[in-house]
């Protein structure tokens, strides 16, 4: 019976010994890498971390996470701001435009093409043919005089020719995802819109969800992130239509 | 016509914060931005109690967890198993911080311009190596223009971020 109990206090401290150090610990997940949202300036490719800086792209060897290493520094252009992995290419955001980058070899990225807009802020996401660039008027960023708060689609099925397919006026657009084979671009205070994809060269705004404000967000299998200032909320898609799930403050 | 309507209603009334536009320093109250110091320069990181979002910034996936920054301050960490009750794990005190991102359970953060490698285990969290210089800088001045701001006083610190607030009589203005 003591040995009994013995045992037991053993097992008990055992399994709060480990519940506590696996409580905090950052274990490994299957994939052994995370996902960002459109506006992250650090994106992990393979072995290396890109990271952005105003006017640069700075890679750091992660192949021992552990160990990290920085390798070279390239710089990219002016008010650089959002970095976005695509297969084997890295699309990013500045203040006057997308900059494309082909890492095949991944330890020395090669600048394939770019595209300019007006300025403003704007993170770019990207699929096999096309990109989805937003561009916001104002806040931090450089401003026309001209207001360009916009959504454009960019053909890319050229890589080294992006082509401008649709440009659509927008709120005040900031972070986009895709999410269910569809669209949506967050538009700060004023609410978060779904695009139709159906022709991705002309995403059409199917639903305009006022009431979610939206900063980024990030699109899983099942759920959409989403943050906005005060904290994150979360929906799924049922039956088609958006449902809330959670909220995090 | 719009545009061009709407640039001259704004030259009307504001100026547009245009270089031209000067403001009044008479305003008893006014929303503005207030830089938000950090006490300590040093790359102190530390693991605290889960503390409520103040403002978000950037998120991240990793399995089953998800991690919010709070800006300039670290990064909240949340179990996110079950997408309709998340729990909240814990906050890592990281000053300066903005980006996120995980490989093989480490965690990459800036710290100001400084890229921090963090290994978090049991009930702490330390610093595996730094390497400096590599990440982007603070905003220097408010993220907005034709703004109040409160003016900047570097004896209390290094910014890590401006909040918008309502300013008693700003001396300060950003066109």
């Amino acid at each position: 019976m003591l040995q009994t109990m013995k045992n037991l206090v053993l097992l008990i401290s055992f399994v709060l010994l480990f519940g506590c150090a696996d409580d905090n610990d950052i274990s490994v997940s299957s994939e052994s890498i995370g996902i960002g949202g459109s506006t992250a300036r650090f994106t992990i490719v393979g072995d290396h971390l890109y990271i952005v800086t105003e006017s640069d792209m700075k890679l750091i060897d992660v192949s021992d996470a552990t160990n990290p290493s920085f390798k070279s520094s390239v710089n990219i252009g002016r008010d650089i701001e959002t970095i976005f992995p695509y297969k084997n290419h890295l699309f990013i955001g500045s203040a006057g435009g997308v900059f494309i980058y082909n890492i095949d070899d991944p330890a020395s990225p090669s600048f394939v093409s770019g595209f300019s807009h007006s300025l403003g802020c704007d993170p770019v996401i990207a699929n096999d043919n096309y990109a989805y660039v937003t561009v916001r008027e104002g806040t931090a960023c450089r401003r026309d005089m001209i207001e360009s708060n916009n959504l454009i689609t960019l053909d890319i099925s050229n890589i080294s020719n992006p082509v401008e397919t649709s440009n659509q006026w927008m709120i005040n657009p900031r972070g986009l995802t895709f999410f269910k084979g569809e669209l949506y671009v967050a538009e700060g205070a004023s609410g978060m819109k779904r695009f139709n994809l159906e022709d991705p060269a002309r995403p059409v705004l199917e639903k305009f969800y006022a009431d979610i404000p939206a900063n980024d967000m990030i699109g899983l299998d099942d759920v959409m992130i989403i943050t906005r200032d005060e904290g994150i909320f979360q929906y799924g898609c049922i039956q088609d239509s958006i449902q809330y799930l959670s909220t995090i403050l | 016509m719009k545009n061009i309507l709407s640039i001259i209603l704004c030259a009307l009334i504001t100026g547009c914060a245009t270089d031209e536009y000067a403001p009044s320093f008479n305003m008893t109250s006014v929303e503005g931005y207030q830089p938000l110091y950090s006490q300590s320069t040093d790359l102190e990181i530390s693991i605290s109690e889960a503390i409520p979002i103040s403002l978000a910034g950037k998120i991240y996936v990793y399995g089953d967890l998800l991690l919010v920054n709070e800006v300039g301050q670290g990064i909240h960490v949340f179990d996110n198993k079950d997408k309709f009750n998340p729990q909240k794990k814990y906050f890592i005190n990281i000053p300066g911080n903005r980006d996120v991102a995980i490989k093989d359970g480490i965690l990459f953060a800036d710290s100001f311009t400084n890229l921090l490698a963090i290994k978090i285990a049991a009930d702490s969290a330390f610093v595996i190596k730094q390497i400096n210089n590599v990440t982007a800088s603070v905003d220097e001045f408010p993220p907005a223009r034709g703004v109040y701001f409160e003016c900047i006083d570097a004896s209390k610190g290094q910014i890590v971020r401006w909040d918008l607030v309502t300013l008693e009589n700003p001396e300060c203005y950003r066109p």
